[in-house]
């Protein structure tokens, strides 16, 4: 009995390489490359050595912001269902809820970046965030500072908030 | 390190829409919200009043006609009145210019409508105010704001929609409000929702004996029913009873036989497919429960009503 199960020894763990459009190889472990849909259809039915996803769309910068929000999801839900399953209190959920906040106030460039990568690889939780939080910056706004928060050129004919 | 060992079938292939993502060197003053695609800046709206929608019109030729082909719309009179100085009354006005003028080739997902409208209380007054509601929306979530008691009628194209999936129908005391019903919603004979699976009703009064009946023999697919402070009327043993219900919340129904008498009814739930039974009720109606077994969870908050006598408590478990 006693030595029919011990936790110390866990398998090793199964990585992913993703690429980056500029490059660079990224080894994550697969549950957090899972986070993406994409990459989740049709996963199963590579081999095992052949995970290697090339990621046309996303710049190095970008995929680093994007496998830390994988990793930091897939890590605070074990945390938190762990939580649940001895029934003691956890305030996993508002914290993460918190991180999240602080995680996707960025400048507009990145914030863009992330909403196409996010749309790209079909992460839903991160591209609600992104879209959000797009929301909240056009919400409430005029024209005039909309142009000014996200640099749009005006182009229009006539603004009548131009002058204002 | 850029890999050389790259497997045609490894390669996620990127969307034809999307232009590269290229970050990092991109120069500070760059507008790139404008480069996103309309199935983006749509969901970006998606929670925006088209008050907002169209106002933003005026940002540059991009944004220009984004409001006409927007699938969710929100419109709110209080929004509309915050924004343009004039009465909520215009309001109505408004949406229905919104809904013809929009591009009619993109079907509406979500149309959320809220309205207010004063309207002095004069009892022999009978005011029938007509909205436009899109008809092949699947998605409707419509909230009314009123004094007086009204009635709500379900025009006959809306009643029979084959898209409809989700309707909330929603009554909202004005300033004076207290909490019981103020509108009556009748269901129209002709009822047939074929693929409704959602349903919201809060602060209504139904009639008759056969209205959750027919409620349930009009909507095969319903799986999730709320009902929020709504009275039944002229009722004695009500009965929510459908195999395909999943989801059944019950807060603050008041049923009645006869009001005069003020003699209660009966309420039965008997739902093989129920997972979750939320009920905050008082005990002057008598629940009984049946047959539920695929409930997972029950939440049942039984009060004494104000100046409530009781005779007797009983009670008693049941198996779930």
């Amino acid at each position: 009995m006693k030595d029919s199960f011990n936790p110390s020894i866990e398998p090793p763990k199964k990585t992913v390489t993703l690429v980056s459009s500029d490059g660079y190889d990224f080894e994550v472990e697969e549950e957090v490359a899972l986070e993406s849909q994409v990459i989740k259809d049709g996963f199963e039915d590579k081999a095992v050595d052949d995970r290697e996803y090339l990621l046309f769309n996303v710049h190095s910068d970008t995929l680093e912001l994007i496998i830390k929000y994988c990793e930091k999801h897939v890590s605070s839900r074990k945390s938190i269902s762990a939580a649940a399953a001895s029934s003691s209190s956890s305030n996993g959920e508002e914290a993460l809820k918190e991180w999240d906040e602080h995680f996707i106030s960025v400048d507009t460039n990145t914030l863009y970046d992330i909403l196409m990568a996010a749309d790209y690889l079909n992460i839903k939780s991160l591209l609600d965030l992104a879209i959000q939080k797009v929301a909240d910056t056009i919400h409430g706004r005029s024209p005039e500072q909309i142009r000014k928060k996200f640099n749009i050129e005006n182009d229009s004919i006539i603004d009548p908030w131009a002058s204002e | 390190m850029p890999n050389a060992s790259l497997n045609g079938e490894a390669v996620v292939d990127p969307s034809l829409h999307h232009q590269t993502i290229q970050s990092g060197e991109s120069m500070i003053n760059e507008d790139r919200i404008s480069d996103l695609p309309d199935g983006l800046l749509d969901q970006i709206y998606s929670d925006i009043d088209i008050i907002e929608a169209i106002r933003s019109s005026l940002v540059s030729k991009r944004w220009r006609y984004l409001w006409k082909s927007l699938t969710f719309l929100n419109a709110d009179c209080h929004t509309y009145y915050h924004h343009q100085g004039i009465p909520a009354a215009e309001f109505n006005d408004f949406v229905n210019k919104v809904l013809l003028f929009r591009d009619s080739s993109s079907t509406i997902q979500r149309y959320c409508f809220k309205y207010e409208k004063k309207i002095p209380v004069t009892e022999s007054v009978k005011t029938v105010i007509q909205f436009t509601v899109p008809s092949d929306t699947p998605v409707l979530d419509l909230e009314f704001c009123s004094n007086t008691l009204r009635t709500i009628h379900l025009c006959p194209c809306l009643a029979t929609s084959k898209q409809l999936t989700v309707l909330k129908l929603k009554m909202r005391k004005g300033s004076h409000g207290y909490g019981s019903p103020i509108a009556i919603f009748s269901l129209p004979e002709s009822l047939s929702l074929p693929r409704l699976k959602t349903l919201h009703l809060q602060m209504l009064r139904f009639q008759g004996t056969d209205f959750v009946h027919n409620l349930f023999s009009s909507c095969p697919m319903l799986e999730i029913l709320t009902i929020i402070k709504c009275e039944l009327h002229k009722t004695d043993n009500v009965i929510f009873s459908a195999v395909q219900l999943k989801h059944l919340e019950i807060d603050e129904l008041s049923a009645y036989c006869d009001m005069e008498s003020n003699k209660k009814c009966k309420i039965t739930v008997s739902a093989t497919n129920l997972r979750t039974f939320v009920c905050r009720a008082d005990i002057s109606n008598e629940y009984s429960l049946q047959n539920l077994s695929s409930l997972v969870k029950a939440d049942i908050d039984m009060r004494f009503p104000f100046s409530y006598e009781f005779e007797e408590l009983e009670l008693s478990s049941f198996a779930a």
